[in-house]
């Protein structure tokens, strides 16, 4: 025995002494590869491509006004207030153009760098996997890199105008300095697109990004280009001038032009592969066949009479309709799994990945802008089929005026616009009288915003989603399903798009009157004015409003432009305040007017002082977001 | 029994004689006792005559007999006891008490890979005994050090039952982490939480770089030694610890009653929009009546949630004892403690440990020991439930804190209130009638969460841990020893939870399924160490000793598996009943919920080489050299392996011969400076790789490329991956250097001692995740980003005295001050910032590291004082000072901290680069000064102790609500001293809307300072063997205790004893959002010796 564990002993020391660094060599388990492995096979580059698109997800899928852009451009647009509680003060900011902390809007920052940097991976690294016999595959999956890259790029550049532009996954210092975004910027977005539209085919695949996705998106990029940048005026001239591009994979030509921006668009009209929905209430998940079939039970307490005049196979959730429409170009889609702690199993911690946030699978715009009720009012047969949410971002009363006005321009011949009362609740009306303002909403104008609220069942218990109902096999995997689960597509690009864009190039008008026909409006001559109400109607809540007002007022546009013009028609209009709906206040801006701060920042954000910061030098403030200079600064109007 | 007395006797015999042999001739004769103070003889006592060569040990009987002259002197000696000098005035026989001397000089400490004499030691030391650890009753050995370790400030993570403690030795040195690494039995990286204190025989904490410097790159938060109890040579001893208690919660949060919330919520609404509060849109009528009209109080719900006298129980059975061959030591210890909070749920801790210590003398040289063999095994078995107490929306503190009293928590027929029964009542047109139903937010009843499995309430954790380490020891030749060690650890857990369906309560929303998830995980790790040490012969005075060593540590093999699932209520199996029955197995077959997951731990392997030469000069002069060559599998090739070197000397001034004169009050005076290095290599692995993560089924990199309603994120093509960090190849071991300056001296025959030291350590290289650069479009990584710096003093009084035969008595006192700062940060603005939404959902970050401040001090505004009338503001506007522009009476004076004329809350810089912002430093956490107070009395058997700790100088931020966006939230009574009108208050605000800037700034308006003295620890015992002295005990000593008296402190939250960071960063404190809160027990216990 003594024997036995003497040479053991002997043994391990003798081993041991003769350790070397080979024993601290390790491979890593849990994370199991690395960039010097990674992606070998195709399934690596399809695994790579889901996480490029995946950032959307997060955009989408968290607190709206930290991190969701299409919210921002709604509230920074003349079709919604800031509204919320009295602490909001997040959105209040944003809707006066101004900030409530010098990193309000950081998170969107970080976030859209993400994505670029996961397309750069894709597209750096997807000649490491053998492609032999599957070339098509590889342009389709380069392409949708290209294609994502440039469209991250382009959101980012509209909100924060010049910053440094990453084409590759390793920054040189060169690249680290903020470039010009009208020279540098735009040509790469549209070299990107042009490179996505030549390398992907034209097969429609859920979610994914094809040829007629990118020939939309390049008109959407030159036309805010054009526009904005170079002051186009009114496109359907043909004057804009052609664009640079630069020479990479799938884009060879020297430079794009309008009439190529056309074409693309016409090839995609003439493809047939999209086209409008019948019934523009089809969009929206408040035409679901579930609530429809309550609304013709026969038990008149819950019969939500909007859509009961609506065709059964139209409803929202019927093949071809909603979540996969045929009019869908491109979307951020939603899944059944959000949750509190994503990335982690036992839902206590909040900490994933990179970008995980709660319930980022979720379309949390549907909180967001849900009703702000609580208290005796919060009962829902209330305001049935809607439900409680945030109540932040409520549209304003510049939308419905403008758009009654409309309705009522021909006093001889009043029409009804179907997406009037299909985009907004008229809360006093459509509630029957029973909704009341709440206590700590301070910008309540008495709309809401219906095209996301939340929509709930007479069948469901409590505040849970119609979602909950779609599948008896379906279960939330969110505690708390008023604010998880929301799983309709956000829109990002609908052919109804792509036709009033071709009306606003071309100035034929039988492509926007495609969409008025389906709207139940008169149809009407091409007019610059007649294109951006048509686009205001068409799109409200769909982040498309406030970038269009951009591109309309062009750069430096001052006060008197399109969008100052716009914003400033906000002051005045009455609002509920703090519950009191007997004396009404004035809506006014928090430092100075809306104008100003328009035409003092052009509709950019500011950057993130803490990146300015990190980065000594290479990115600048943008102007009109001097800090020191109290315009820029959130104050409390109401408390 | 007979043959071990018959082995002490034969032991002594031979010493005796070998010690008679050196005896010398002399006149007179002189006999004597020596006995030690309970009467017992003294074997082998060391009797010397002053001023000769002569002297004689004692006998079996303490008897001794030495020759020397009538007028002169003797010195009686013996290790652990006090050395006294007797006159011999011409006696023949002389009887001498010896008393034991608690710091005995002459001890040994622990110093890593071996001891030393406590009075040769040049680093900066404590030692703790494990008598005076198991002395206090507590379940972590950490508990009972906080009264007697200056400059190791130990605060509970939590006070819930068999929490850990976070212990800071000189200062927090890093914003990662910055615990010490425990060495227990010689084999690093363990921890205490699973040591029964009675198992301790003396704990070593290494304060200095130089003592720590022999554990390298893992000592920069020093090292703390804790030493098992070996077996001992002689009869066998069996020792029984025992204690009874009851806990109780000794300090209630004071929260408004119903009628007061009344009160508070009709001002809010007052105040923010002029109209008062109809409660009946919030609560149903018939409770606002039975507050208005029948005075009922409402809910006092941490009262609902206390469980009166938990129930504490500590038992320990230790058997030692062996011969001169074979040793052994052996303890059964079994610890049960309730938790104070939590009623029918309290949180428990469970724990059982068996520890086996062996040593073997395998050949025995002429006089030593040349092969030994020993072991070492402990398993310990632990069940635990915790009660939820994280941040704002894991706690049924903060939980229960901000519910509203107005929610009753039982029905009138007794049964739980629960939202649908005070839901909607509807008349016969099928309308609702008004004031019949909860608000949402108002509502919650946190007992019925509580009693539903909310927040993990129906959960256990229970855990096997077993460590077994196997030594040899060959001396070929006398003083050179060859150590072989290897360790093997064996770690097992399994955890259960289970949830029922509830209406809504706060934070969880209504539940509407069953759910279970278990989970069970098998982790080991193992290490080998190899010491050489030779103790040179001594040459002219000179001692020298050299050891050199080689170790590994694997952390190889380990894996987990977890699963889940949940079924709505009516679908799952009837055999699920309740908590007893849910295991995934009763749950469903539906398996669409169900989640599964299994993975292993990362591997992570250190090599070392160390050594260390000490050198000393009749014990007058003496020196110690280290040095460590660690390499870690954590850094990439080329950046592991790092050398951290340390050097120490020291000087006894009292054995040189000019001190003579000083001899009758100083017994001893050393001086000793130190310098060494350390590393901290704890950060997470693979910074220098590119990683790419792939999602399962929830990460955030999945998206649904399908047009289905039902998609969740399993499968291609949803699972994504990503790049998730951008590799930092550089990055390596974080450096701490400290210098050391101290004295220990004794005076007064020994009775009053002295410790000072002064220090100053500074962590370089900082190990700190890099800010994020938004363009890299990922993970940043770990950097060695910054310095900080720690300096302090030390300083540790003892006072041990006897009057008359009977009484004796001591006093310890020590204090301790340190001042942390950060010296760099390696980012352009030179700060971090803490998370944000930290004291309130919706608020700013309250905490930063930044450069030429403390780790984690208090940012946010000051205000001077409360408006009290327009005349005043506008007075103050006229005069040029900067006024909010909606200032009103009652509201704050806010402080222009940058006297821009501008109050400025935003974090923002002018055009120039100027900080615009007036948020400031207001507050450190992290104490200036600690205190420990130890004071003893022992009277015929009776004794008596008291211990005490305090700390001072720091600030506790404290909210129990979340003010900033939830006004219905139930405040404490603190609130009732508001500014209501002119001269109500100037210091409390208006209460205002929850955006407001009273409300909304981070100020100090949420801060208190929070000093305090805590008497920890009061017994009372005597031991019956003095009564009774027949029996048949060693000892028989029963005695009471209190712990946690009395607390002395301003501060008006529960416990300024804060240890927690609510959840926000670990390098955060000071943080109170309703805690856990400490609680007082009576014990009653029995120390039984056999």
């Amino acid at each position: 025995m003594k024997k036995y564990i003497l040479s053991a002993f002997v043994v391990c020391s003798a081993t041991i002494f003769t350790s070397c660094d080979d024993m601290l060599d390790t491979d890593p388990r849990v994370t199991d590869a690395t960039q010097a492995t990674f992606p070998g096979k195709i399934g690596d580059v399809e695994a790579l491509n889901t996480a490029t698109y995946s950032i959307m997800n997060t955009m989408g899928g968290g607190d709206a006004d930290t991190q969701n852009p299409f919210y921002w451009w709604e509230v920074m647009s003349d079709n919604c207030y800031g509204s919320g509680g009295l602490q909001d003060n997040k959105v209040k900011a944003m809707h006066h153009l101004t900030e409530m902390s010098v990193d309000q809007f950081q998170q969107a920052f970080i976030l859209l760098y993400g994505g670029i940097n996961r397309a750069n991976n894709q597209i750096e690294t997807i000649d490491n996997v053998n492609w032999k016999g599957n070339t098509t595959k590889r342009n389709q999956l380069l392409g949708e890199g290209y294609f994502m890259r440039g469209l991250y790029t382009l959101w980012l550049t509209q909100l924060f105008g010049d910053v440094p532009l990453i084409t590759s996954t390793t920054i040189t210092e060169e690249m680290k300095a903020e470039v010009d975004a009208e020279t540098k910027i735009y040509p790469q977005i549209l070299s990107d697109l042009v490179s996505a539209k030549t390398l992907m085919g034209t097969e429609k695949s859920s979610g994914h990004a094809n040829k007629y996705v990118a020939e939309a998106f390049i008109a959407r990029a030159y036309m805010f280009w054009a526009g904005f940048y170079k002051k186009a005026g009114e496109l359907a001239g043909g004057s804009a001038p052609a664009i640079d591009l630069i020479k990479q994979e799938g884009c060879e030509a020297a430079s794009l032009s309008q009439t190529e921006v056309i074409a693309g668009l016409k090839e995609v009209v003439a493809s047939g592969a999209y086209k409008l929905l019948e019934d523009y209430r089809s969009l929206w998940q408040y035409s679901n066949s579930l609530l429809w079939d309550e609304a013709h039970d026969g038990d008149v307490k819950h019969a939500y009479a909007f859509i009961a005049d609506m065709k059964r196979e139209n409803c929202f959730d019927q093949p071809g309709m909603g979540n996969g429409n045929d009019e869908e170009l491109f979307q951020i889609q939603f899944m059944n799994a959000s949750r509190w702690g994503i990335g982690d199993w036992d839902g206590q911690s909040y900490n994933g990945g990179t970008y995980s946030t709660p319930r980022m699978y979720c379309n949390y715009l549907s909180c967001w802008w849900g009703l702000r009720v609580n208290g005796n009012n919060g009962n829902r047969d209330f305001t049935y089929p809607f439900m409680q949410g945030w109540g932040q971002g409520t549209p304003s009363c510049n939308l419905w005026d403008d758009w009654t006005a409309a309705e009522n321009k021909d006093p001889n011949n009043p029409y009804s616009d179907i997406r009037k009362l299909g985009s907004m609740i008229d809360c006093d009306n459509e509630f029957g009288g029973k909704y009341s303002y709440v206590k700590d909403d301070c910008e309540e104008s008495g709309y809401a915003c219906k095209k996301w609220c939340g929509v709930t069942l007479d069948a469901l218990e409590g505040d849970t989603p119609w979602w909950h109902a779609v599948n008896p096999e379906f279960k939330g995997t969110l505690d708390n399903p008023m604010q998880g689960e929301h799983f309709e597509d956000f829109y990002l690009m609908r052919y109804a798009d792509v036709l009033l864009m071709l009306t606003e190039l071309t100035g034929e008008p039988s492509y926007m009157n495609q969409v008025q026909r389906r709207a139940g409006v008169p149809e009407t001559a091409y007019s610059l004015k007649a294109v951006q109400e048509e686009r205001r109607w068409e799109f409200a809540f769909e982040g498309i409003r406030f970038n269009d007002m951009r591109r309309w007022s062009g750069k430096e546009g001052g006060e008197g432009c399109y969008a100052a013009k716009a914003l400033q028609a906000q002051a005045g209009k009455q609002v509920v305040v703090k519950g009191n709906v007997g004396s009404k206040v004035a809506m006014k801006h928090m430092t100075c007017s809306w104008a100003k701060r328009y035409a003092d920042t052009d509709g950019f954000l500011s950057k993130p002082q803490s990146q300015i910061t990190l980065m000594s030098g290479n990115l600048k403030q943008n102007k009109g977001w001097d800090a020191a200079n109290p315009e820029t600064q959130y104050v409390d109007l109401y408390n | 029994m007979r043959n071990f007395n018959f082995m002490k006797r034969t032991l002594g015999m031979v010493i005796l004689f070998l010690m008679l042999s050196v005896q010398g001739a002399w006149a007179q004769v002189v006999k004597g006792t020596v006995n030690d103070e309970t009467g017992e003889p003294i074997i082998g006592a060391s009797v010397k005559v002053v001023g000769s060569k002569t002297g004689s040990v004692t006998d079996l009987n303490g008897k001794f007999t030495v020759n020397a002259p009538s007028n002169g002197q003797l010195e009686i000696s013996y290790v652990g006891y006090l050395t006294q000098r007797v006159q011999i005035n011409g006696k023949s026989d002389i009887t001498v008490v010896l008393k034991e001397d608690a710091q005995s000089l002459e001890d040994v400490v622990v110093i890593g890979y071996g001891v030393q004499k406590k009075k040769l030691v040049t680093g900066a030391t404590v030692q703790v005994k494990g008598d005076e650890i198991a002395k206090l009753n507590t379940t972590n050995a950490l508990e009972a050090m906080q009264s007697s370790t200056p400059g190791v400030q130990i605060t509970s993570s939590s006070t819930q039952p068999g929490k850990g403690y976070k212990v800071y030795i000189r200062g927090i040195g890093t914003i990662g982490d910055s615990q010490p690494l425990y060495v227990i039995d010689g084999v690093a990286g363990g921890n205490l939480d699973g040591i029964n204190p009675n198992d301790i025989e003396s704990i070593d904490i290494l304060k200095d770089a130089a003592s720590a410097a022999i554990y390298g790159s893992r000592a920069a938060n020093g090292v703390i030694l804790v030493t098992t109890k070996q077996g001992k040579e002689g009869k066998i001893e069996i020792t029984y610890n025992g204690a009874f208690g009851w806990s109780n919660v000794y300090k209630r949060p004071q929260m408004l009653n119903a009628q007061e919330f009344m009160t508070i919520m009709n001002e809010y609404s007052f105040n923010t929009s002029g109209q008062t509060l109809n409660f009946a849109d919030y609560v149903p009528q018939a409770i606002v009546d039975k507050v208005q009209k029948d005075g009922w109080e409402g809910t006092n719900w941490w009262r609902e949630f206390e469980n009166k006298n938990a129930l504490q129980q500590n038992h320990s059975v230790t058997l030692t004892g062996g011969t001169d061959r074979s040793k052994f030591a052996m303890s059964y210890t079994y610890t049960g403690n309730e938790g104070v909070m939590g009623a029918s749920q309290a949180s428990y801790y469970k724990r059982h440990t068996i520890r086996i210590n062996s040593d073997h003398v395998l050949l025995k040289a002429k006089d030593f020991d040349a092969i030994t063999i020993g072991e070492n095994i402990s398993i310990g078995y632990s069940r635990n439930h915790d009660l939820a107490e994280d941040g704002m929306y894991w706690s049924y503190i903060h939980s229960l804190l901000q519910t509203s009293p107005l929610v009753p928590m039982y029905d009138d027929n007794g049964a739980l209130y629960t939202y649908t029964k005070d839901g909607n009542k509807f008349d016969e047109a099928g309308n609702p009638i008004p004031g019949t139903k909860w608000n949402d937010y108002w509502f919650n009843n946190p007992y019925e969460g509580l009693s539903k499995g909310g927040w993990n309430s129906l959960a256990e954790s229970r855990s096997i841990n077993t460590s077994a380490t196997a030594f040899l020891t060959i001396q070929p030749i006398k003083g050179l020893r060859f150590r072989s060690q290897f360790n093997y650890n064996w770690n097992s857990g399994a955890y259960r939870n289970f949830g029922e369906p509830r209406s809504p309560s706060a934070g969880s929303g209504t539940v509407s399924s069953y759910s279970v998830s278990q989970s069970a995980s098998l982790s080991t790790n193992w290490s080998v160490e190899n010491t050489l040490t030779y103790d040179l012969p001594l040459i002219a005075g000179h001692k020298i000793s050299a050891m050199v060593g080689q170790s590994f540590q694997s952390t190889a093999w380990s894996a987990n598996l977890n699963g889940s699932n949940s079924v709505n209520e009516g679908s799952q199996y009837a055999t699920l009943k309740d908590w007893n029955s849910a295991w995934l197995k009763n749950f469903s077959t539906d398996l669409s919920n169900a989640t599964l997951g299994g993975n292993p731990n990362d591997e992570e392997y250190l090599a070392s080489w160390f050594g260390r030469l000490t050198w000393d000069w009749n014990e007058k002069y003496m020196a110690t050299v280290t040095v460590r060559y660690d390499g870690s599998s954590i850094f990439n090739e080329g950046k592991r392996w790092g050398t951290f070197p340390s050097f120490s000397a020291g000087w006894v001034i009292s054995n040189e011969n000019f001190m003579e004169s000083t001899k009758s009050w100083l017994d001893f005076l050393k001086i000793r400076a130190s310098w060494g290095q350390n590393g901290n290599n704890r950060i997470s692995k693979y910074q220098y790789l590119a990683t790419i993560a792939q999602s399962g089924k929830l990460g955030d990199s999945g998206y649904k490329f399908s047009d289905s309603m039902d998609v969740t994120l399993n499968g291609t093509p949803n699972t994504g991956a990503y790049a998730d960090i951008v590799p930092n190849p550089d990055v390596t071991w974080e450096t701490s250097e400290q210098l050391d300056l101290g004295f220990d001296a004794r005076f007064l025959n020994s009775r009053l001692g002295l410790t000072f030291d002064w220090y100053k350590k500074t962590t370089k290289d900082w190990l700190i995740v890099a800010p994020r650069i938004a363009i890299e479009g990922t993970n940043p990584a770990y950097i060695n980003g910054g310095d900080v710096e720690n300096k302090g003093v030390e300083i540790a009084l003892t006072w041990n005295d006897q009057i008359g035969k009977d009484f004796s008595y001591n006093v310890g006192v020590n204090f301790a001050t340190n001042k942390n700062e950060v010296t760099r940060i390696a980012n352009e603005n030179g700060y971090i910032n803490g998370g944000a939404s930290v004291l309130s959902q919706g608020t700013e970050y309250i905490y930063r590291a930044q450069v030429g401040k403390p780790i984690g001090y208090f940012y946010g505004m000051s205000y001077s004082g409360i408006w009290q009338n327009q005349q005043q503001i506008d007075d103050a506007r006229k005069a040029g000072q900067a006024v909010l522009d909606n200032a009103q009476p009652g509201d704050c004076i806010w402080d222009d901290w940058n006297g821009d004329g501008v109050i400025t809350y935003a974090e923002a810089k002018d055009a120039e680069g100027n900080d615009i912002c007036d948020r400031h430093e207001i507050g450190n956490p992290n104490p200036d000064v600690t205190l420990g107070i130890n004071l003893g009395l022992n009277w015929k058997g009776l004794d008596f102790s008291v211990n005490g700790a305090g700390a001072f100088g720091m600030q506790i931020m404290r909210s129990y609500r979340s003010f900033s966006d939830s006004w219905w939230h139930n405040y404490d009574t603190t609130i009732l001293d508001r500014w209501t009108g002119e001269g109500t208050s100037n210091s409390q605000p208006r209460i205002s809307g929850t955006g407001h800037a009273n409300t909304n700034y981070v100020s100090t308006r949420y801060m208190e300072d929070a000093d305090y003295f805590k008497i920890k620890t009061v017994t009372l015992g005597y031991d019956f063997k003095n009564l009774w002295k027949g029996c048949p005990f060693q000892q028989l000593r029963l005695y009471v205790q209190a712990q946690n008296l009395i607390t002395f402190t301003g501060y008006t939250g529960l416990d300024p004893e804060v240890g927690n960071s609510a959840g926000g960063d670990g390098w955060a404190s000071g943080i109170d959002l309703g805690l856990y809160p400490p609680s007082r027990t009576y014990l009653v216990g029995a120390s039984i010796k056999f």
